[in-house]
């Protein structure tokens, strides 16, 4: 069995609203491995956002650590963090998040600019893995411009284009119809399968979790079921195929 | 992220909101315009000064006046002449004796002293002083420093002009202003080539007792002509004792008594201090020895205190603009952070670093001061060009007779450019700094979750 890439030790976190206190993730132990697809279910409530934003470090725990290959993020400055962020992490958000004022080129080369990549190389970059989603045609248009399923794949090569470890995605198939969560969903399966990275998907839609390795179940702030994914492997094959088509040639992009 | 990258994104951020910050630019356009105006006018009024100054003559000169010649006041003898001389920093001094007749005198030269010269103005002073006090001799020597056997005398520069001939009833002078054409006329003749008569007629003609006194006098020097000074013009300089001795000479021949309870005190000292700045001390001391005092330094340096109490308030009145205008520019920037707060998350969560946020919003606060800056410095210069153009004839009314049109009104020297420039993106920067904090301080994941 390789090493885990994230380690979630005993991690609690606590909010306080008001006089009270809500326990958000009470006890949390899991360990996500590398190049493993891991699907993080629940109801409204249930602390799964709570536990990506822990795991990707936007927010420190109340107790207990997060350690990502093999080094303690919970204990890393917001700059350590950011520029941590900058080299491992990608992230999808569920309504995209693109910058409004920028084309869907600068706004995938976003986080080289933050890694001082020179223009040159951030926008070869950002223009193979445009291609990739299938948004060759679209480079130069504003988020403004483009369809949700879209837009979601332009976040998807920004979360893609700096080549990270981890893709942490929280409800990325949230603002759109099932026939584009379907595609959307398919490709990000893909590139991370292609890449060797690890994707850990925050959703609380029961069919997205059939794409997933691994499907961790969470209720009032602790991991009520943690189980392999038995019909992964053809159902994966099975929608991801036809859909990379889709992707490529479909008719958003023509 | 590479400053090029900071720049060109701060950019994009300021046109993206063309208005605002267009109104913002506007304000810190006011501002440096108003501060860049106000110091440009104080230092053309500044110049303006030095250079009516220039024309006033030596700045370094004190003209000392008596002390009056009462029983009780201090008598500007040579005593008193003595004790300024030993005061530290006082390079000469000397008296300024005129001729007192009451009767007419005259200088008469040319061949068979067929020219003549009524009341020429004298000076009896030291001769040591001449120099120092920045008299210029255009031919000839300065007034002999021992006793000579003749009458010595130094003449202004246009003193052979001032000679009429007597053998002519019409065009009997020479003019030295030149004529239609430029040309100037020649005098009838050079004084220190010519013998010279003075004569110092009697009080009284009718008199038998009483004689013409007359002395032989010979011109050692020509002064270089300074239209400032009057007295290099057509003065007649004569060492301080010869001078008393004519006098003298004169009034014993005239019968002419001084009142026994009169002392005797010079009219007039000039001195001259070794430098311009222990002319206040030394004016302080003479005035302690009960004299009257007036030097050209002493004015520049009301003039000066009162420019300098202009700079301050016209500059506060600019400062006041300016932080108006900065105050904008935090507001701008402040409602920028609010509009930007989700955007600012995205950053973040995207791993952009709390220094590069910080910059952005600094930068952009610096470009807008930078941008006011630079359009109100232009645009000063032309307010400056105007009122130079338009205002140039009216300072003589309007800042007091003293100032003639001279020079510009207002002017903006490189310092002036510069430090409007650095002030306006100074006053940017300051402004961006509790913005830029705003914006460091949101939290990524409240931001990513506004809507």
């Amino acid at each position: 069995m390789p090493e885990p890439i994230i380690k979630v030790k005993d991690l609690r976190k606590v909010y306080r609203v008001g006089m009270e206190q809500v326990v958000a993730l009470d006890k949390i132990n899991l360990d996500i491995l590398p190049g493993e697809v891991c699907c993080i279910v629940g109801t409204s409530g249930s602390g799964k956002s709570t536990l990506l934003n822990q795991l990707a470090g936007l927010e420190k725990p109340t107790k207990g650590a997060v350690v990502i290959g093999g080094r303690n993020i919970s204990r890393f400055s917001e700059n350590k963090l950011a520029k941590f962020r900058q080299k491992n992490i990608g992230f999808i958000f569920q309504s995209y998040n693109l910058l409004p004022n920028i084309t869907a080129l600068e706004n995938v080369s976003l986080p080289l600019v933050f890694r001082g990549v020179s223009k040159k190389k951030r926008e070869k970059a950002a223009k193979k893995i445009l291609n990739e989603v299938g948004l060759s045609g679209r480079m130069a248009h504003k988020p403004s411009q483009m369809s949700g399923g879209q837009q979601q794949r332009v976040g998807i090569a920004r979360a893609f284009v700096a080549s990270p470890k981890i893709i942490f995605a929280d409800e990325p198939t949230g603002n759109l119809d099932s026939k584009t969560t379907i595609e959307v969903m398919s490709m990000m399966i893909r590139l991370v399968r292609e890449h060797n990275q690890t994707l850990v998907l925050v959703t609380h839609d029961p069919e997205l979790a059939k794409y997933a390795d691994r499907i961790v179940t969470l209720f009032d702030g602790n991991v009520v079921s943690d189980k392999e994914n038995e019909s992964i492997a053809d159902s994966k094959i099975k929608e991801a195929q036809p859909q990379e088509d889709t992707a490529k040639g479909g008719p958003e992009t023509e | 992220m590479k400053t090029s990258d900071l720049l060109s994104m701060c950019l994009r951020n300021l046109i993206r909101r063309k208005f605002l910050t267009s109104l913002t630019i506007v304000g810190v356009v006011i501002g440096t315009t108003a501060i860049v105006m106000m110091i440009s006018l104080v230092i053309g009024m500044g110049n303006q000064i030095d250079e009516q100054l220039k024309m006033w003559g030596d700045l370094s000169i004190i003209e000392v006046w008596g002390g009056g010649t009462g029983s009780n006041d201090t008598p500007l003898d040579d005593k008193a002449v003595a004790d300024i001389r030993n005061i530290q920093g006082v390079l000469v001094a000397t008296p300024f004796v005129g001729l007192q007749t009451g009767s007419e005198y005259l200088i008469e030269g040319g061949r068979n002293f067929r020219y003549e010269w009524k009341h020429p103005n004298f000076f009896g002073i030291v001769p040591e002083a001449m120099e120092p006090l920045g008299y210029r001799i255009a031919e000839g020597e300065f007034l002999p420093l021992g006793k000579t056997r003749t009458l010595q005398v130094v003449v202004g520069g246009s003193a052979a002009y001032r000679f009429m001939d007597t053998r002519r009833r019409f065009d009997n002078m020479r003019s030295d202003w030149p004529d239609e054409d430029g040309n100037i006329q020649e005098p009838f003749f050079n004084p220190m080539k010519t013998d010279l008569k003075l004569t110092l007629k009697s009080l009284d003609a009718e008199d038998t007792t009483t004689r013409n006194l007359e002395y032989e006098i010979i011109a050692v020097g020509i002064l270089e002509a300074d239209r400032t000074k009057w007295e290099t013009v057509d003065g007649v300089f004569i060492p301080l004792d010869e001078m008393k001795r004519l006098q003298d000479e004169f009034n014993k021949e005239n019968n002419i008594r001084t009142p026994r309870n009169q002392k005797e005190s010079y009219n007039q000292v000039k001195v001259k201090s070794t430098d311009l700045p222990s002319v206040p001390d030394i004016e302080k001391e003479i005035q302690a020895m009960g004299f009257g005092t007036w030097s050209m330094e002493s004015q520049r340096q009301q003039m000066q205190q009162s420019i300098m109490t202009m700079q301050i308030i016209l500059g506060g009145i600019g400062g006041i603009t300016l932080f108006v205008s900065a105050i904008s520019i935090t507001n701008t920037m402040i409602m920028s952070v609010y509009e930007r707060t989700r955007e600012i998350g995205v950053m973040k969560v995207l791993g952009c670093i709390v220094g590069n946020i910080r910059a952005i919003f600094l930068i952009e606060a610096g470009l807008i001061g930078f941008f006011g800056g630079v359009l109100g410095v232009l645009f000063s210069f032309l307010l400056s060009f105007f009122i130079n153009a338009v205002g140039g004839g009216m300072t003589g009314g309007g800042m007091g007779g003293m100032l003639g049109g001279i020079g510009s009104v207002s002017s903006i020297p490189l310092w002036l450019v510069l430090l409007g420039l650095a002030f306006a993106t100074g006053i940017g920067l300051a402004a961006g700094f509790y913005p830029a904090n705003r914006a460091v301080k949101i939290s990524a994941l409240e931001a990513i979750k506004q809507e």
